[in-house]
This record gives C-alpha cells, structure tokens and sequence, in this order.
C-alpha cells in the first residue's frame, strides 16, 4: 500500500516538472503579450518573466495599429474554414463512392486514392507552383483554398467508417423511397456525425498553421494568412517583442478555445491518423 | 394490391456459387407467402431481387402483372422489415414512420394522420418521440412494421422479422402480424427458416434449398404430401425418417426389407399400383416420428427391435433415438449433391413414458398405412 | 447492386481535386526535374537528363541540408518518441487529473508551427538574460556562458530540434495513448495471473502490443523530418553557413530565390523518394507483424 502511494507519488512530481517545462513557453508568450516591450527581453531569463509586476494591454491595441492583423485573421478564417467546409463536403462524398457504390474504375481509383495519401505537399510544392503559376492563381484566396479541397487522407477516413455503417440503413432508406444523394443526406450524414468532427478539426489544425504553401504563393499582404502575418512581423522593425507576442496569443486563441471546447475530438481525431498505420 | 410473380429467377454473385437457381413462385393478390428453408439457401437474396435491392442475373420480376427489373427500389412500391429492423437510430419512431411518406411527398397534414393512425394501431402513440435505442426489442420490431405499413405498398416483405426476439414475444407478434395481414389484405413475403414459424402464419409456404424451390403448398399439405425427400426431412418437428430399402412383391402383397425383416404392407389400391414399376428396386421409404410408436396400438401393423442412443423428455412427449438395421438417409443434404449421406440415427416420438436406457434394445411398433415412397431422384411416389 | 450513374458524380470532384493537385504537380515534377526550367530566363527550357540531379549532389548546401534532416531524424525521432511514450504511460494510469496533463501536454499541438518558432527564437535570445541561457546557468550552477544559440553552427541545429518536440510530442502521445487503451485488459489480467511483475507486463504484454503503434508513430516523424521547413525559415534561415539548412529548405530557395524551378523540382523528387522508401519500410515491418500473428 505504501510503495504503491510514493510509486503514485513520484509520477505526479515527475508530470509536474514536465507540465511545467511544457508550459513555459506558453506562459511566457502570454505574459510577456501583457508587459511593456522594453521589458519582455530584459526579464526573459529571471522570475518576472512569468510573475510581472505591471499589466497592460497596450500590446494588443498596437498590434492593430502596427499591422493589419484583422485582415490576416479574416484571411486565415476565409481560407481554413472554405477549406473545412467545401472539403467535408467532397471528401464525404468521394468516401461513400469508394465505400459503398459500384462504378466502373473504382478499385483503380481508390489504389490511386492511396497512393496519393504519402505524397507530401513538400514533394510536389515545386511544380504544383509552376502549375498554379501557369493558371494565373498567384496572390490570390483560389490559390490557398482549391488544391488542398480534395484529400486522399480524409477520403480513407470517411471511407473506413462508411465501411462501418450498417448497410440495412440505406437499403431501408432506398426501400422507403429516397434517392441516392437524398439517403446520404439524411440519413448516413447523421449517422457519421464523429467522422464529421474528426476529419474537420485535422482539416482545421492543418490548414490554420499553413505556411510553406501561402509564403511561396502570395506576396502582397492582402492575401496572406496569420502564419506568414507573424513571420512578417517578426521581422517588422523595430523588434517589439510584446507585440509579437500579442500577435501571437491572438492567433492562436481562436484554435486555443476550440480546442478547450471540442478537447475529446482533437484526442480523437489525431489517434484517428495512428489507426490507419 | 398487386400479384407477384418470380419467371424464372436466376441470381449469381461475384465470387461465382449460384444463390438462386430457375425460381418460379405466383403469388396472388393479398396472399401471404411464407419462403422458408435452411441457412443460406437463398430466401434473403429472392426478397432482395423483389425489392430491387439486387438485380437478377437470368428471369423477370413481374408486381401487378408488370415487369419490373429496371425499376428502382423506389419505384416499386414495396416495403419491407429487416431483420434487425435497420430503423434510422438518429430519428425518433415518428420521424422514422413518416419517411417514407415524406418521400412521397405527401401533404403534412395527410402525413400526420396516417402516422397517427399507424401508431395506434400498433399501440406506438406513446412513444412516438422516443429514439430507436429507448425501445425494446418487441417495440422496435413494431416501429419496423409501422414504417413498412404507413406507405400502404403494393407488397410487403418480411426478412425474418422476428429472429431477434425471444421465444414468447416470437409467438405473440406472429399471431399479430398474421391477424395485420388479413385485415390489410396486402401481398405479402415472409421469410423465415424456422419451419414451425411457416406453418403456423396461416399462408403458403414455399421451401426453398440451395436456391432451388422444393414445393409449395399450405402447411397441411406440406405435411401430409412431401413432394420430395427435403421437403418431408424439413417439415415436421422433428422431420420425417427417410431410408433405403427395397421393394418386393409375394403373392400380390408388397413387402419392404427392414434389415433382415421383410414388413408386408397394406395399401390401397392406387398407391399399389404406383409402386408396381418399383418392385424389386431400390427406393426409399419414409416414416414420420409420430408414426412409431412403443405401444402396440392397433394401427400398428409390424414391430422391429432397435437399439436406443438417447432419451429426449420433452415433458407431454419424448423423443426417441435409436438405430435400427436400415441405414437412414440425411435428408437435409439429400439435394445438395446427389449423392445420399446416410446418419443412421432415426428419431421417434412417443406420447407415452419409456422406460429404457441408452444402449438398450427395445421392442417398437411401426404403422406402415402412414409409410411414405421416394423414387431414387428423391420425389414422391403417390 | 448495378454501377450507379451517380456514383461518378459522388467521387468525381475529390478526384478531380487530386488528379488536378497531386497527380498531375507530381508527374511534372518528374517531367520538370529533367529540364533547364528557370522562371524569366530567356534560355530555352531543354531537357537536360539527369543533369540536375548531378548539379544538387555536387552541391555542397544541398549535401549539408541532407545531412541535417538526418541528424534531425536521428535525435529527434528517439527523443520524442521515447518522451511520448513515457508519458503516455504514465498518463494511462487511472489517477485523478491525468485528463488536464493530456490537455496540458497536448496544447502545443494546436500552435501553429510559424507561432512556436517565432516564441522560441526568444526562448534562445543570446545573452544572460535570455530564458534558456539563464535556465542553464541556474541547473548548472554558475558554469554555463550564455550563447548565441540560434547564430552558433553547433547549437542551432538542436536549438531547432527541441522547438519541434516541444510542439510535435503531444500528438504522438494521444496517439501512442490510443494504442494502449486498446490493448485487451485480460492480457494484463493473464500476465498479472501468471505472476509477472509491472515491469515484465511493460516489456512481454505492453511493448509488443503496441509495436504497430509505435512503428506508425516513428516512421511519420521520420517523414516529418524530412519535411522540416518552418522552423527553419522563421529560426535560421538555414544558417548559420548552413548549420541548419534542409532539403525542403534549399528547394524552397532554388525555387524562388533563384527562380530555378527545375532544380526545385528534382530536390522535392529525391525527398518523395525517400518519403516512399520510409513509408515502404513501414508497410513492409507492419507486413511482417501481420505474418507473425
Ligand atoms: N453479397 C453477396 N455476395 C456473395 N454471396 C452472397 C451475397 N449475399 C448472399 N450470398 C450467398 O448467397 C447465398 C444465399 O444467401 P441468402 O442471404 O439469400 O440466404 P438466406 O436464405 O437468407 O440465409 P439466412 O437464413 O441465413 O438469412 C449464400 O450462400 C450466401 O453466401
Ligand atoms: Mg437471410
């Protein structure tokens, strides 16, 4: 009884340290948002990087100022969310082709399907750049938005869980008089409603800290999302560091309360990309 | 309303093996067709290729005289209850009830009235709001059924509807479903494989093995007049005893060999002469549990001795099983192939109590006037 | 069930979308690592062979850049895997407030990669005031000199290398923790049976159960190494004298600095073949266990 109480002991000390050495960063992002400029390099090495004697929240109100940081989170919304949206809905759809239809070429398309899933959008940045440069696409939303609709890795996911569903359901449905689009509709859709949230918050967590593809694809400020936004103002003389900071908190605080409130699904949808391993 | 007609129905799957195999089955307006046999011998596949949920590879499905195997599940009319009843688990029994109303786009009002009236008919009113996962098992099957009835389809399909509920419900919502048949007078398929779930639903059955139609007939007649060797080895509980024998004649007195015994039989005169041109020819012979018995009553008219395997108390009757000098024919894999597997064990089924022992030899008496013949093709001799 | 004139319709827009936006970028990339191409440049583009290929393996930055997401590979695949592992371990025990430790853990997942590295970079700020360094000096008592970490051609490298685990462990903890939820209870309860100690049941029931799990889990990092690129843009810029240039990096660079498509193109080839030869790797030792069972 007693080992068992200093085994159980040990462990929370030992997750206490680490929880602490993963905090630190966070911490110090959103406290040093809160102090004076000068101060956040100053004070990074000692206690009051985490325990700061004055708050304020000029940071932020310059933010808006220095930048055009409502223009990058619109843009960044603009463009995740077309992404989330537009993709359920086509990836849904491809998914119960492949899972539950007959057509003619299936069995090759799926094998491409699979395929194309350990192509890295690094391995093909290159020429996919020459190809959207030869549309005429740079600098534009269309360029952010429509090569990353369609993907083979949220595909499989619907497709393994279509698989699942009991196929009585739509027979039932077909018998009671619906048409195909009609018994997707109303009756897998709700019943697939996991996969849903599985597959839109990767989708989500994915396109929110794009970077490589906006930075070689946009040059104007117009266009751009949040992640080249801070790289941008990072960069943006002089070096405020509260600022940044502030830049940053604000970035991330919308996936931040996402994730709080939709916890279980984020857990579940990334130990949804180890089944498939 | 509406007839429907099986031509000559043929179906294959992918992987090769015919499930079905030249079926030819009318049933009539408001008729209730009971398709029954063993596991996997093709009954879910014929319903299926009735509600356009597969196409046949050879034949035509004909509903109200017209062919329909290019219409779509949707345009056929039909309704059906699944097994496992397939209601949509994230709509609540109304919504489930009025869906397929709602595909026919019915007025709201009119949609409203004939779900009431279903549910209340089904004794559903009140947990019209209730999700599918809230309901009993028997509750569910009802939701199935008021689902199926609320469009008033041309034909009504049953895949075992009653399998997943327990033995007393299983009796109790088949007396309703039969009285819910007559009373709507809408054609209607039930599929079972429990024989004694067929004879009892009141309508026709057809047996069906390995996609082949063995007979129909009302559950009498199945009984009494086994078109083949399956037929009679299926029907009954426990079926008919069926074994190789030969058939002789001695001074215009026909005998069967029974081991070493040769049992004179008494027939009348039409089915001696049915048996004429099998005289002195292998045939089989068969016996139904219920025509042995261990008393020796007067319509027994031979006794053999047979030696006891075991002793079946069902409490108002017991089972007997015991081998004998004749070697028995399995008649559930007596089409399959055409060959005869034989297993020896014959059953008997007794009214009164038996005093014996497995391994013991005992005296029992047969009633030959109940003797059935099957030609070597395994079909009836009448 | 007869082939459905909808289904095509069903599918044709996600395989449009990959056809358009994968298959094709990857054919050209093939096509275009063979080639002269350079954006604006008034040579015709000509095929070249595999000129390009012989130009990027001569090319000292490139070699150095192959070489880095090695050694990234190397320590960070160990490190990040083990550390997940641990505390996967730990957090599967059914104490109170393992739910807020998974949370806490996993937050940084949800940081957006360009965020953590620009919060890192003054993490590693030079001088005694700079968090690392003043971290350092207090653990080793006095004996550590502050440095310039991010501007040091040894220390940048693994200044790099902890910003990424930093970020990416959470994800393959959760993942590692689904893995150990679905191990069978009774294959505890039958080793606990049989005697075996918490240490024998990690090593003979544990570990081999979640060998799929774990060999999914190192040869996505590995991929992911391989992959390195936004730390590196925002942190380095691949230096210092390319201390930590990468593959992805330095295509990145051809590309656009130096609007030399073609040879962009044959880096991200190699980089897909050894993409495809990790991820052969995997189907192969995932095969292998399939054969055993
Ligand atoms: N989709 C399919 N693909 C291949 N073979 C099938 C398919 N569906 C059924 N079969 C085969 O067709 C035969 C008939 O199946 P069916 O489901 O009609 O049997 P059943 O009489 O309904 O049996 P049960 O009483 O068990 O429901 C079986 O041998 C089965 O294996
Ligand atoms: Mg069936």
């Amino acid at each position: 009884m007693r080992r068992r109480w200093l085994i159980n002991i040990s462990i929370y000390i030992s997750l206490l340290l680490l929880a602490l050495c993963f905090l630190a960063p966070i911490v110090l992002m959103v406290v040093g948002s809160l102090k004076p400029d000068a101060k956040v390099l100053i004070e990074a090495g000692s206690l009051k990087a985490v325990l700061p004697d004055q708050l304020s929240l000029q940071n932020y109100s310059d933010v808006f100022t220095r930048v055009d940081f409502m223009r990058y989170l619109l843009n960044s919304l603009l463009i995740s969310g077309s992404i989330v949206v537009v993709g359920l809905a086509v990836n849904s759809l491809a998914g119960y082709a492949f899972a539950r239809m007959q057509w003619r070429g299936r069995d090759l398309m799926f094998a491409l399907v699979l395929m194309i899933m350990i192509v890295p959008l690094e391995a093909i940045a290159v020429p996919l750049f020459y190809e959207v440069t030869l549309l005429g696409w740079r600098d534009t939303y269309i360029v952010q938005i429509v090569p990353f609709i369609a993907n083979a890795f949220s595909i499989c996911l619907f497709y393994t869980f279509f698989l699942g569903l009991p196929r009585e359901l739509e027979e039932a449905a077909r018998i009671d008089g619906a048409g195909v689009f009609r018994t997707f509709v109303s009756i897998i859709v709700p019943n697939a409603k996991p996969v849903f949230a599985t597959v839109a918050i990767l989708t989500f967590l994915m396109q929110w800290g794009a970077f490589l593809w906006p930075l070689m694809v946009t040059s104007g400020e117009a266009v751009r999302p949040l992640p080249l936004g801070i790289a941008a103002f990072y960069t943006l003389p002089p070096l405020q560091w509260g600022d940044i900071f502030a830049f940053g908190v604000m970035m991330v605080a919308p996936i931040l309360i996402l994730f709080l409130l939709f916890q279980r699904w984020f857990v579940r949808g990334v130990a949804a990309t180890g089944i498939k391993g | 309303m509406a007839a429907v007609s099986y031509k000559n129905i043929g179906k294959s799957f992918d992987n090769g093996a015919p499930a079905v195999t030249d079926f030819n089955l009318d049933i009539k307006d408001g008729e209730l067709m009971v398709l029954v046999g063993p596991s996997g011998c093709g009954k879910s596949t014929l319903l299926r290729i009735l509600a356009g949920l597969e196409t046949a590879s050879q034949g035509e499905i004909l509903i109200a005289g017209e062919v329909v195997n290019d219409k779509t599940a949707q345009q056929r009319n039909v309704a059906m209850v699944f097994q496992n009843y397939a209601l949509y688990p994230h709509m609540t029994v109304r919504r489930n009830i009025e869906f397929p109303l709602k595909m026919m786009r019915l007025a709201k009002a009119e949609i409203k009235r004939r779900v009431d009236a279903t549910a209340k008919l089904l004794e559903l009113d009140m947990m019209l709001e209730r999700k599918p996962k809230q309901l009993s098992g028997g509750q569910r099957q009802r939701v199935a059924m008021g689902r199926a009835m609320v469009r008033e389809p041309a034909v009504f399909l049953m895949d075992e509807p009653l399998s997943n509920l327990d033995a007393k419900l299983r009796v109790q919502i088949r007396a309703e479903i039969s009285a819910l048949q007559r009373r709507m007078n809408t054609t209607t398929l039930y599929v079972t494989h429990d024989q004694v779930e067929a004879m009892t639903l009141g309508g026709r059955v057809a047996v069906i093995n390995q996609g082949c139609l063995q007979q129909v007939a009302d559950p009498q007649a199945l009984y009494e007049q086994p078109a083949n060797i399956f037929v009679a080895g299926f029907i009954g509980n426990p079926g008919m005893n069926v074994f190789k024998t030969e058939l002789h004649s001695e001074h215009d007195q026909l005998t069967i060999r029974w081991g070493q015994q040769q049992l004179s039989l008494s027939l009348d005169v039409k089915r001696k002469e049915a048996l004429q041109r099998y005289i002195c020819k292998p045939i089989f012979a068969g016996l139904r549990p219920e025509a042995i018995s261990c008393e020796d009553t007067q319509n027994v008219d031979a006794t053999i001795t047979v030696k006891v395997e075991s002793i079946e108390a069902l409490g108002h009757e017991y089972l007997l099983y015991f081998k004998s000098d004749v070697v028995a024919v399995d008649t559930d894999r007596f089409l399959s192939d055409g060959e005869i597997t034989m297993r020896s064990i014959m059953v008997a089924r007794l009214a009164g109590r038996v005093d014996a022992k497995a391994g013991e030899k005992i005296e029992l008496g047969l009633m030959l006037k109940q003797l059935y013949f099957f030609d070597e093709g395994g079909m009836a001799v009448l | 069930m007869r082939s459905h004139p909808t289904a095509w319709l069903f599918a044709a827009p996600a395989l449009f979308g990959l056809l358009a936006f994968v298959a094709l970028p990857f054919v050209l990339a093939i096509g275009l690592a063979f080639t002269n191409l350079r954006l604006g440049s008034p040579l015709p583009t000509e095929f070249v062979g595999l000129e390009q290929f012989r130009r990027i393996f001569a090319d000292d930055a490139f070699l150095r850049a192959l070489l880095n997401n090695t050694s990234f590979a190397l320590v960070v695949v160990p490190l990040q895997t083990g550390l997940a592992l641990l505390l996967a371990l730990l957090l599967n025990r059914r104490l109170a407030g393992m739910t807020w430790f998974r949370t806490l853990f996993f937050m940084p997942v949800v940081f957006p990669l360009s965020l953590v590295a620009v919060v890192w970079v003054l993490i590693f700020a030079p001088g005694a005031n700079g968090m690392m360094n003043a971290m350092l000096e207090v653990v080793t008592f006095g004996i550590w000199m502050p440095r310039d970490f991010l501007h040091d051609p040894v220390l940048a490298l693994p200044a790099i290398m902890l910003t990424s685990i930093w970020q990416g462990m959470g994800f393959q903890m959760v993942i590692i923790l689904a893995g150990l939820q679905a191990i069978p209870h009774e294959l505890y309860e039958a080793a606990a049976i049989d005697g075996a100690s918490r240490w024998r049941q990690l090593v003979h029931v544990t570990l081999p159960q979640l060998r799929n799990t774990l060999i999914f889990v190192v040869l996505v990092t590995t991929i992911l190494s391989f992959r390195l690129f936004d730390q590196v843009q925002i942190m380095t810029q691949g230096g210092p004298h390319n201390a930590t240039t990468t593959a992805m990096y330095e295509a990145v660079q051809a590309a656009f600095s130096r609007q030399q498509v073609a040879k962009g193109s044959a880096i991200t080839v190699v980089l897909f073949v050894i993409v495809l030869l990790i991820a052969w790797l995997q189907r192969r030792l995932l095969r292998q266990e399939r054969e055993i069972v």
